[in-house]
């Protein structure tokens, strides 16, 4: 499918994001597809790939200067891998970055993110075009 | 707009790099990505500072190995207690403006938190294989005093020597292992390559690229001041590569500063 060009791209085009995979977690079906999508609005694209601490993601995140950081945890420990992450990420503190978080997350656990600092949660299933629009309205204001 | 405290803070005290200051040095570059440009002031008087820098393109082939070699090279320059920054460069869709930065994904991240520096730029609008503010960035981190700055191209073709500009060194990783006669001959590349890197020792016959290389060296010899460099290796299990880091840092006063 050919995408056309729209003014929305080119907004996009200065936005970056850093798509991370935390802690024990190898399945990476969902984050590629999340890439390829965000990839295709027009947004710049960092992937930490498999494997990552909290430091090493904060690390990445510092050092790129991103506008969003998304996270994708299938393995059941999102709460607590962001609460990590979000503890040495303040430290460095960057109030304007927007946190995202999909993967296996139960209605109780998408409150708790909630409550920590991310902005928003995709449980699995959610709509790529729900997410691209939520993501939108998050970077592109 | 460009703090210009800042990188004066970066010009007094050269051991300021380390992970508590990325964070400025990544705003700084994020400001030469969207247009500003570096304050004059800063022009002058760094001239020895930048001839105590190595500048380093690494080109070659999309899948040659250019990160990976990237990943084992930084791991020397650790070793040896250099500070580095490395920009990977990765294309954006003509189509969609989209850009995937994939190269950090090869680097070991043991090193994220030592006096590395990791930048993923984007070409975005412009036209060649380098953002059009790659030369700001360089400027930039001599300024901030790295002893090393690395730069991986894009993956390449025959005539994409833009990045030469840039750096004093290029390392070519040919990637075709159907490295032929009429490739060579057409390809513009050997024309600024400083030193060769051989990639992937354990599938292909090294030997042969090799002396293909330097048959072809041989030709154009008399068009060269110095003869490039030859090193064949493997990225992933680094060897090889110990021999391109020493002769790299041969100009800086420590040296190689490993055994």
């Amino acid at each position: 499918m050919v995408q056309i060009l729209n003014n929305k791209n080119i907004a996009r085009s200065n936005k970056r994001i850093l798509i991370a995979k935390l802690g024990l977690d190898g399945h990476d079906r969902g984050v590629k597809i999340i890439i390829n999508m965000l990839k295709d609005a027009g947004y710049q694209v960092i992937y930490s790939g498999l494997h990552k601490l909290p430091m090493q993601i904060v690390q990445i995140g510092v050092q790129e200067d991103v506008d969003a950081i998304g996270f994708s945890i299938l393995s059941g420990s999102h709460v607590e891998l962001i609460t990590d992450f979000l503890e040495i990420w303040k430290t460095f503190d960057d109030p304007n970055v927007s946190i995202f978080a999909g993967g296996i997350i139960s209605k109780t656990d998408e409150i708790k993110l909630k409550a920590i600092g991310v902005d928003e949660v995709f449980p699995t299933e959610t709509d790529l075009k729900i997410i691209l629009a939520k993501i939108d309205d998050r970077m592109l204001t | 707009m460009i703090d210009s405290e800042i990188l004066d803070a970066f010009v007094r005290n050269p051991n300021l790099i380390n992970v508590k200051s990325y964070h400025s040095i990544a705003k700084i570059i994020s400001a030469l990505e969207q247009g500003s440009t570096i304050p004059q002031q800063f022009y002058n008087g760094n001239a020895d500072k930048n001839e105590n820098c190595v500048t380093v393109g690494i080109t070659g082939g999309a899948g040659a190995g250019k990160s990976s070699f990237i990943n084992k090279l930084i791991s020397y320059i650790v070793q040896a207690k250099y500070s580095v920054a490395i920009v990977l460069i990765d294309p954006s869709s003509k189509l969609t403006k989209g850009t995937l930065l994939g190269d950090r994904i090869r680097m070991n991240p043991d090193y994220f938190e030592k006096n590395v520096y990791i930048r993923s730029l984007s070409t975005l609008d412009h036209v060649g294989n380098v953002p059009s503010f790659l030369d700001d960035v360089v400027k930039c981190m001599k300024i901030i005093g790295f002893d090393f700055i690395l730069i991986e191209t894009i993956g390449i073709g025959q005539s994409d020597d833009e990045v030469k500009k840039y750096v004093e060194n290029i390392i070519y990783i040919p990637s075709n292992e159907n490295y032929d006669w009429i490739q060579q001959h057409k390809s513009s590349i050997h024309d600024i390559t400083d030193i060769y890197f051989i990639n992937k020792n354990d599938i292909q016959d090294t030997n042969r690229i090799q002396t293909s290389i330097e048959e072809y060296l041989e030709l154009m010899k008399q068009y060269r001041q110095k003869t490039p460099a030859i090193f064949c290796g493997n990225s992933i299990n680094g060897d090889g590569i110990v021999e391109v880091y020493k002769a790299l840092s041969k100009k800086l006063k420590n040296g190689s500063n490993i055994e």
